[in-house]
């Protein structure tokens, strides 16, 4: 297996020049998802959702479902929840029944910009209890997991 | 024949004893209350360690010296051993899109200190969202990918044999953006001051001008007088390079990927391509009609494969610009329907 690279470039030139040339060569100028999350939710606004599925999106490039939360006594909101690709989650042991309507969920994640009601999915709590996150450990990423 | 002494192996007369001797005080140093260590864990925001990423922790003396290297192990953690005292720039560079690098300046490390460290490491521009970082997908599936060893097949032809499903492996140095004219330059800051929120993705529009250097997983089918490439998450998501012998056609509507014709240097495959439209990106930077890319394609042993891409384009760029890709073989992978059917670009504010 080839040697993972990292920014050998930069690590040569003086410690003062590093920051700078790691700063450089981390920019996602060439890689890029289908688009970016920061254009779409707020890092600044983090929330937690409680409610029922009530629908599912298994829908390139980004699969969605949608909770009522009970937000007052005489009140309840649907909100939209945006996840990875369906591509992508297959891969990590998403079945589009991996979320069932119905379901009692407690979804993390962040804001949308424009005030919808809207965030994306960065751990979402299964009705019995397991919680899947984002990250690096496809084992915390997969529904399946124990 | 004299049976040769162990500490003595170059035959220089020299007796054993000094370099035993030397060898047991290095031991002592590196051990001993002189030096110092740091280490740690890497965790995102949702208390996870940060693990997959092949990612290295630099340390930098801020004394002076070349930056210090650990890799980040399977858990997540790291370790630096046997430091000098003193105050340390710590910095992890990540690739897109799961996470954003990391960086610490003026860690203070004492003599005899094993200094615990956890880095948190924020979300890079997928901002955590599950199931969305087509490089962590890359490297996962490339990690479990069982390669056999081999050398390299050969089609009918003689030539190499580039069928099957690749995945790049990240390389952020890649990363660098090309050289821009001003004006170039200046949307390419306005993007992604904006976080690419009209970036042709967003409306199901190709990724990429050239595919090529993507992050997602793509199929070469190749036959004598065709190659095509099936590239997933993407739009179109298919590429035809015409082996044929045929040259560029005269009479061409500009398109997303331009008109790919491609010959054989040797075991290197030399793709040329020109006849794109104005409307694709590269990364943030635009390009005009007058693109021309030259995609330089070999595969180097069974389970890899490298491209030289060359780019110029006398119209936005001020100088070429050339960038290399390797790519992992992933035999038991499939490419996945993906018709982009369900993007938002309503929601995208931007900054």
């Amino acid at each position: 297996m080839r040697k993972q690279q990292t920014c050998s470039y930069g690590w040569q030139v003086k410690a003062a020049q590093a920051l700078a040339a790691a700063t450089l060569c981390i920019a996602p100028s060439l890689l890029s998802a289908h688009h970016s999350f920061t254009a779409e939710f707020d890092l600044a606004k983090p929330v937690t959702l409680k409610g029922t599925v009530t629908k599912l999106e298994w829908t390139n490039p980004h699969a969605r479902f949608y909770i009522d939360v009970k937000e007052s006594d005489d009140a309840i909101v649907n909100w939209e929840l945006e996840l990875g690709s369906p591509n992508t989650l297959l891969r990590y042991g998403w079945k589009r029944d991996s979320l069932k309507i119905g379901d009692e969920v407690v979804v993390e994640g962040y804001l949308a910009k424009d005030n919808s009601k809207m965030a994306n999915a960065r751990t979402v709590q299964f009705p019995d209890g397991r919680k899947v996150s984002a990250g690096s450990a496809s084992d915390s990423t997969s529904p399946g997991a124990k | 024949m004299p049976k040769t002494k162990i500490f003595n192996t170059r035959g220089n007369g020299l007796p054993p004893c000094p370099l035993f001797l030397v060898l047991v005080l290095f031991a002592m140093l590196a051990l001993g209350a002189d030096t110092a260590g740091i280490g740690g864990k890497l965790l995102d925001p949702n208390g996870n360690a940060v693990t997959g990423t092949g990612a290295a922790v630099f340390a930098t003396n801020i004394a002076g010296g070349a930056p210090i290297r650990t890799a980040v192990l399977p858990d997540g953690g790291f370790q630096f051993a046997g430091l000098a005292a003193g105050t340390y720039d710590i910095a992890v560079p990540l690739p897109c899109c799961m996470y954003t690098s990391f960086q610490r300046n003026g860690v203070v490390v004492q003599a005899g200190q094993t200094l615990r460290l956890d880095l948190p490491i924020a979300w890079g521009i997928n901002l955590g969202t599950i199931g969305d970082d087509p490089v962590m997908l890359a490297n996962d599936m490339r990690a479990r990918a069982k390669v056999p060893v081999a050398s390299v097949p050969r089609g009918s032809d003689g030539k190499p044999d580039f069928n099957g499903v690749w995945a790049n492996i990240p390389d952020p140095a890649a990363a660098k953006p090309p050289p821009l004219q001003p004006w170039a330059a200046q949307i390419a800051r306005e993007r992604a001051e904006n976080n690419r929120k009209d970036a042709p993705g967003n409306f199901c529009l190709p990724n990429s001008s050239v595919p090529l250097i993507l992050p997602f997983q793509y199929r070469l089918v190749q036959t004598p007088k065709l190659l095509v490439i099936i590239q997933e998450f993407d739009t179109p998501g298919y590429r035809q390079i015409y082996l044929d012998g045929r040259n560029h056609p005269q009479d061409w509507n500009p398109a997303w990927y331009g008109h790919s014709i491609g010959k054989w240097d040797g075991d290197t495959l030399v793709v040329d391509t020109v006849g794109f439209n104005d409307r694709g990106w590269l990364g943030n930077a635009p390009h005009t009609e007058k693109l021309h890319v030259v995609e330089r394609i070999w595969r180097p042993d069974f389970g890899h494969l490298e491209a030289e891409i060359t780019m110029e384009d006398p119209g936005a760029f001020s100088a070429p610009w050339k960038t290399t890709i390797h790519a992992g073989l992933l035999p038991d992978e499939d490419i996945l329907e993906f018709v982009c059917e369900n993007n938002k670009p309503v929601h995208m504010v931007g900054k």
